[in-house]
């Protein structure tokens, strides 16, 4: 009678657990698209009773109690998830990069026409026009034109740089740029991860392993960490009951439920008067400086060098000076091409035995007189370097019959020491373009002192220089980036294929546990037949 | 290896497949509509710096080719204004060989002094001669005319109408009188010669008493000429000038001879007569090496001329090696392209077709 009972009850059991196993099936296609799910699968074992068995063969029939549901397990990769998640922080930076490195690359494509080359390809000619007719008004005024669109296309690339800078990471002073610039949206996306992980790691210790409530922590607690793989190359350590502690240069970030240290930023300028309040020397060269705000309430000034990999490591890299090829090192490299460009021309320009025009009653003859104030190029802050944002045109020679005052001839043995220096000098010579033939000299002789800056390159290799290094950054990043895709793309097909859901998969289990399901019912019926037919034996 | 092939895993390679596809079926399309592999620097970096270059050697070829244009105009309008002022000269010195054979009267010298005076004037408005603004004989002083005539004075100081000199006011050979254009990479060729070079200077200026205004006058009461500088053709005019006026004086005062002079004074103009033929006839060899001069000059303008067409020549090769340079880089072969395209259409379909035919298909069909 015994044995008629259990497989009643076995069939029962049989019934609860293939249910939960059409559970676990839909549970898999319902979560099938979901990012980061792994498929589970029902793990099944036989339920036996501990009784003394013998040699009896009823005994031995009695001990088998039927099916029972053991744990729900995920399906899981075979390599080390934080190798991934390594994979995922470079991947990350060298996207950084690469994206950093091609808006500065559209800034310098010439062949879509950035102007700034053809801008100085065009004073050129406006000066070999200039040559051909020293004494033209007309000619005198398209140099003056040719070199201010010269001026006013430095002037609007380095605009562009420094907000691409400023887009980065603020411009070192305003809190407002700071607050917009895309370090900071990484730096609160990351903060808002780190408190998500923590309330996992609540969660996750909560609950016991083996379960589906489990395998969906453990599936969100694999995104959030990819995530944030993504931003910062932290330490993870996993525990065994799923929780993670976070470490990002030898501070703890997130352990257990806590998060122990939040990222703040500051400007480079409040970091500076930080140093001078606590004689630190500052070394900081990034517009903006990372710091440790830990729970206790103490700080971690600086932590710029902890984000040497991820998205945050590559933007902060892009803005600061290196020696590699970032917004940085082009606006050196094109103030210091404005400098020189202003040196060499200003230079040749008010040169002693160099002579403007002048208008005496209605006709023009050469003077010097208070040449030396009348430079081509100047800045239009006043200050006395030059640079790419500031270069501009002397307003002495744009107003009224300023353009007379381009310096055109030159007399070799001018001698300003001489009792009389004009004396050998013929101020009606209003043709000698012996200074404009030096200028246009500058576009392939460049021993001048005043090249010394550009390491005495003609001003054109000069500038194909900046432009090649910028492309030959473009193909080195690029290719890395490209390679990084390729490894990670790589491993998400490895992932893909271990974990993901496959359909088919899911509606032959299906099919299966459906089966197993109404087999079980048919037992049960069964055997309640062989019960209704006992009692009705005794009647 | 492959551990499990799932519905995700089919779905993700067969979306990048067809991603690929489409890629490169656009790319080849971007590249058949501009006809160019090379659309910006993007496609390929490091030949976008080599194209950017030529495309920079291009337009400066194309400066120094229409410099060279330039300086061809303006040394052939040169060297034909000093041929012009050569014939003028030819013509001079012509005169003064019919002059000089000694059937000459007073009245064919004064036909003759009318038309040298004609002639100098006609040769100072050559060499005065102005091209794209400036005056092409002046040196480097492009706005004021090089020459100018210099008229005598009479015994009071008033001006007339007797020529004494032609001054040249340009920038004189010693100084820095070249204007030039630049033809090559730092290669600057003149486009000019001043005109002291080619015709020389006739500097002649009336002497003053101190005050600055009465002249200084010789013992027979007329004023008195300082010879600054006198050379080339310039200076052979007026020497011819002088000359056949200096002839026509004396037939004057041969006319104006009272009665009853004697014999040995006869003689004696008449002999001073003959003197000034000979004087006449010894400019005639003073005239050729002037005229050399110009010839000269003019000859090696011309070999300018030709080293420039030289020099176009071999910057229209230049120019054509560099855009056959951007265009192996840059261009399209269409053939090539038309067939990729043909065939980067046919995958983009096929990918297309085969996903959806595979991703169609499931258990649930058959159920």
């Amino acid at each position: 009678m015994a044995n008629l009972f259990s497989a009643l009850n076995m069939s029962s059991s049989a019934l609860k657990v293939h249910q939960a196993g059409i559970n676990i099936v839909s549970n898999n296609i319902s979560n099938m698209n979901t990012e980061g799910y792994h498929k589970q699968k029902l793990n099944l074992g036989t339920l036996t009773l501990d009784l003394p068995i013998g040699n009896n063969v009823y005994n031995q029939v009695k001990t088998s109690a039927g099916v029972e549901a053991i744990s729900v397990t995920r399906y899981t990769t075979n390599f080390i998830g934080s190798y991934y998640r390594d994979q995922l922080t470079d991947q990350a930076y060298l996207d950084q990069q690469k994206q950093a490195i091609s808006d500065l690359a559209e800034m310098f494509d010439e062949l879509g026409g950035n102007g700034l080359d053809s801008a100085l390809e065009g004073f050129y000619e406006a000066l070999d026009n200039l040559n051909q007719y020293p004494s033209d008004m007309s000619a005198r005024i398209n140099f003056l034109e040719a070199a201010g669109t010269l001026t006013n296309s430095m002037n609007h690339i380095s605009k562009k740089l420094e907000n691409m800078k400023n887009l980065g990471v603020g411009d070192g002073s305003s809190p407002e740029l700071l607050q917009q610039s895309e370090l900071n949206t990484s730096i609160n996306s990351l903060n808002d991860y780190l408190q998500q992980l923590a309330n996992l790691n609540k969660q996750l210790s909560n609950s016991n392993t083996g379960t589906l409530e489990n395998n969906n922590l453990l599936d969100r607690r694999d995104v959030l960490l990819n995530e944030i793989a993504k931003l910062a190359d932290f330490k993870t350590t996993i525990h065994d009951d799923g929780s993670v502690t976070l470490t990002l240069g030898g501070t703890k970030i997130v352990s257990g439920n806590k998060v122990l240290a939040t990222f703040d930023l500051q400007t480079a300028a409040k970091y500076d008067e930080y140093c001078q309040q606590n004689g630190i020397e500052n070394k900081n060269e990034c517009n903006a400086v990372v710091r440790l705000i830990k729970e206790n309430g103490s700080v971690i000034e600086n932590v710029n060098n902890r984000f040497d990999a991820g998205k945050i490591g590559g933007i902060i890299d892009a803005a600061t000076p290196g020696d590699g090829v970032n917004v940085y090192s082009v606006i050196e490299n094109l103030d210091t091409l404005a400098q020189t460009i202003a040196d060499v021309f200003n230079e040749l320009q008010t040169r002693e035995g160099a002579f403007y025009l002048e208008s005496v009653d209605g006709k023009v003859q050469l003077s010097n007189t208070d040449l030396e104030q009348y430079v081509i190029f100047t800045t239009n802050d006043g200050s006395a370097e030059v640079t790419a944002g500031n270069i501009c045109i002397n307003s002495l020679l744009t107003e009224g019959d300023g353009y007379n005052k381009i310096a055109a001839a030159y007399f070799e043995d001018y001698d300003p020491t001489a009792p009389d220096p004009l004396a050998n000098i013929d101020l009606n010579a209003v043709g000698n373009a012996n200074n404009i033939i030096a200028m246009i000299d500058t576009k392939t002789n460049a021993t001048s002192p005043a090249f010394d800056g550009i390491g005495n390159i003609p001003l054109s290799d000069y500038y194909s220089g900046i432009i090649s290094k910028v492309n030959a950054a473009l193909t080195s990043s690029t290719n890395a980036a490209d390679a990084q895709d390729a490894v990670v793309q790589s491993l998400d097909n490895k992932t893909a294929e271990q974990t993901s859901v496959d359909l088919n998969e899911e509606l032959t289990d299906l099919v299966k546990f459906q089966t197993a399901y109404s087999a079980s019912a048919r037992v049960f019926t069964t055997c309640n037949t062989l019960l209704d037919t006992l009692v009705n034996l005794g009647l | 290896m492959i551990d499990r092939v799932t519905s995700t895993t089919v779905n993700n390679s067969l979306v990048g497949y067809i991603q690929q596809n489409y890629a490169d079926y656009s790319k080849l399309t971007e590249q058949l509509s501009t006809g160019k592999k090379i659309n910006s620097i993007f496609d390929d970096p490091i030949q976008a710096i080599n194209i950017f270059n030529s495309n920079r050697l291009i337009n400066r070829i194309d400066i120094w080719s229409a410099n060279i244009g330039s300086l061809t105009n303006e040394i052939t309008q040169t060297s034909e204004t000093i041929d012009l002022i050569h014939e003028r000269a030819q013509r001079a010195k012509d005169l003064a060989t019919t002059a000089a054979n000694g059937t000459s009267t007073k009245s064919t010298l004064q036909a003759t002094l009318t038309e040298l005076d004609q002639i100098i004037e006609s040769v100072v408005d050559l060499a005065n001669t102005s091209y794209n603004g400036n005056y092409i004989f002046g040196g480097t002083n492009t706005k004021t005319p090089p020459y100018e005539i210099q008229y005598g004075i009479d015994a009071d100081g008033n001006p007339t109408e007797e020529i004494i000199g032609i001054k040249y006011t340009g920038t004189p050979i010693d100084g820095e009188w070249q204007r030039q254009l630049e033809i090559a990479d730092g290669v600057f060729e003149t486009m000019n010669v001043t005109g002291a070079e080619a015709f020389g200077n006739c500097d002649v200026e009336p002497v003053f008493q101190a005050d600055g205004t009465t002249p200084v006058l010789d013992a027979e009461g007329n004023p008195t000429y300082q010879v600054n500088e006198s050379n080339g053709i310039m200076g052979e005019l007026i020497n011819l000038r002088n000359a056949i006026s200096d002839t026509i004086e004396k037939y004057e005062e041969q006319e104006n001879l009272p009665e009853g002079t004697p014999q040995a004074d006869k003689d004696a103009l008449a002999n001073e007569i003959s003197t000034c033929y000979d004087t006449i006839n010894g400019l005639l060899d003073g005239f050729a090496t002037a005229m050399d001069k110009m010839v000269q000059v003019n000859e090696s303008f011309g070999a300018d001329i030709n080293k420039l067409e030289m020099s176009d020549e071999s910057l229209a090769d230049n120019k054509l090696n560099l855009k056959d340079y951007i265009s192996g880089i840059q261009d399209l072969d269409l053939t090539e392209a038309i067939s990729d395209w043909y065939s980067s259409q046919m995958a983009y379909q096929a990918s297309m077709q085969a996903s959806s035919s595979i991703m169609s298909m499931s258990l649930l069909n058959y159920m």
